[in-house]
């Protein structure tokens, strides 16, 4: 009855929904970069700085958002949920910069088939992540965000058994001793993009059972 | 006047039931001004139940005895009632209010009272003649109206307060209110004290009436009963408030110090309304509404509804199941009294 009379504040729904947008970039900057790994067209030291940009605009936004909880009496959700979720993003961009970075550290000059189907996988779950926020201030909408959450928990299982077996196939073959050990780091890197993913779809429906 | 027969011990003894029961109201609800202000360590236990002892003494200087009139000569006919009936009021509400403590069911014991006073009024003439529907009435319509007007005033000072706060954390907000509060629990101290000490003072001054050494002219009213009463209740919530930390701030709904003060001052705000209009009120009623209305505001899901069911069972049952006992007891009364 007097909810509806408070301060709404609906902006941290929109700081949220633009953290996710820079998710979103920085999984596509790093999908490009692994899909044209030992190709011609792209360039990566560019695309890695891509990634860098997208994950320094974030830590922006989260910082704004941090601000605004220090600035706001009430909020449209809990406001340790807000803080959580924008914590989770921040690690989702933080787990794709790693995995760019990685590429020089390790220098790895060639990709493999399931290094690329890893990334497309990280990019597919970021994209939904990005849907599921962008819908997270939208009650109407709350059937729409909880199947999409859903849907990146079974993108984050795909992407735990194309891991497995990759790192199978590594040391099945037994050849470069080096080769095994840097792609089995790469591949945890990339896997902690989707259990980062995992995360914020996690945090994503507590908010939705506690908001029904 | 029948009264005239009454003995001077038989007098005393009514005055001191009623003097217990008024005690017993403090000692039961002083905690409810005070549980927010001990949960944020804005006072300790000891201080705040001086404090809320002394507003609720302090509303004697505040109002005017318009709830005493209510109950000593606006509820039922004073020509119909003895001591029989009073000794019937007293024991049907004190018998209720043990009932429902003992099950839990957050009961007023200012409905219980006027139940007990109409049952046995009507048990003594066989008929409901001797309600004065203008204050029997204006009772019954403030059971529902008194906790509705809690939840608007308690759910609007919390939306004001998150208006004039928007910019600032609850944190940053709480640093104000640790004053706050205490002015917000004072207020509803001496609102409690204003409207049930009231009660008690209609009751005996009833009493005088039937035993005719007061009339229904206020100033025949011996000053000693308003001093009386207004020290029981104020005794009672100085002993019993303390032992109850933890009350309907805890109940109902999560209060802290921002909560807890437009709750408090939500059902201040209620009472003194109520009190100046003369209307005997439940106390804990009113408060349990502004809290149920700041929590609305809040988060609809904080408010514990299952508990605010329970009090719509008080609200209904509570005056015929007491006015049932005080019959019975008024019934007694005359074969052993």
């Amino acid at each position: 009855m007097f909810s509806s009379l408070m301060p709404q504040r609906r902006e941290f729904f929109e700081l949220l929904a633009a953290h996710s947008e820079r998710v979103v970039a920085g999984a596509n900057a790093t999908l490009r970069l692994i899909n044209g790994l030992g190709g011609e067209g792209e360039n990566v030291s560019a695309l890695v700085a891509e990634v860098n940009l997208n994950e320094k605009e974030a830590d922006k936004i989260k910082t704004q958002v941090i601000e605004r909880l220090h600035q706001s009496f009430t909020t449209p959700i809990n406001r340790d949920q807000i803080h959580a979720l924008t914590t989770d993003l921040d690690k989702t961009l933080n787990a794709l910069q790693d995995v760019a970075n990685a590429l020089d550290m390790y220098s790895i000059k060639q990709s493999t088939v399931e290094a690329r189907e890893m990334a497309s996988l990280g990019a597919d779950a970021c994209m939904r992540l990005n849907r599921a926020v962008a819908a997270l201030g939208n009650k109407s909408r709350r059937e729409e965000t909880l199947s999409l959450c859903k849907e990146i928990e079974e993108i984050e299982s795909r992407a735990d058994t194309i891991q497995h077996k990759a790192i199978t196939e590594l040391f099945q073959e037994g050849a470069n001793v080096w080769q095994t050990m840097k792609m089995r780091e790469f591949y945890s890197l990339q896997e902690a993009v989707l259990d980062c993913c995992q995360d914020a779809a996690k945090m994503i429906e507590e908010i939705l059972i506690e908001n029904s | 006047m029948e009264g005239l027969t009454l003995s001077i011990w038989t007098l005393a003894l009514l005055i001191a039931v009623a003097l217990a029961f008024d005690f017993m109201n403090g000692f039961h609800d002083g905690a409810n001004s005070i549980s927010t202000i001990v949960a944020t360590g804005a006072l300790t236990p000891k201080q705040a139940v001086l404090f809320a002892a002394f507003f609720n003494f302090a509303a004697l200087w505040i109002f005017q005895l318009k709830v005493a009139a209510t109950i000593g000569k606006g509820t039922v006919d004073p020509h119909f009632v003895d001591h029989y009936v009073i000794f019937g009021a007293l024991v049907g509400a004190l018998a209720w209010n043990i009932i429902t403590w003992y099950y839990g069911i957050p009961s007023s014991s200012s409905h219980a009272l006027v139940g007990g006073l109409v049952g046995a009024t009507v048990a003594k003439s066989g008929s409901g003649a001797p309600i004065i529907w203008e204050g029997f009435g204006k009772i019954l319509a403030f059971i529902i109206i008194s906790p509705l007007v809690g939840v608007i005033i308690g759910g609007l000072l919390m939306v004001l307060v998150a208006w004039i706060f928007r910019n600032k954390s609850p944190y940053q907000a709480g640093k104000w209110f640790k004053g706050a509060q205490l002015f917000a629990a004072g207020a509803y101290s001496l609102a409690h004290g204003g409207n049930d000490a009231q009660k008690t003072i209609g009751i005996i001054w009833l009493l005088l009436i039937t035993a005719g050494a007061a009339t229904k002219d206020q100033a025949s009213l011996p000053m000693w009963v308003v001093y009386g009463c207004y020290f029981a209740i104020a005794w009672g919530t100085y002993l019993g408030g303390w032992r109850i930390v933890k009350t309907m701030g805890t109940k109902i709904t999560k209060l802290n110090a921002i909560s807890g003060s437009c709750a408090s001052m939500g059902g201040a705000i209620t009472l003194a309304l109520a009190t100046f209009g003369g209307i005997p009120v439940s106390t804990t009623h009113t408060i349990t509404g502004a809290i149920i209305g700041v929590g609305a505001a809040t988060d609809v899901k904080a408010v514990r509804w299952a508990i605010t069911a329970n009090l719509l069972v008080a609200w209904v049952l509570t005056i015929p199941a007491a006015g049932l006992i005080a019959a019975i007891f008024w019934y007694i009364g005359t074969k052993f009294l």
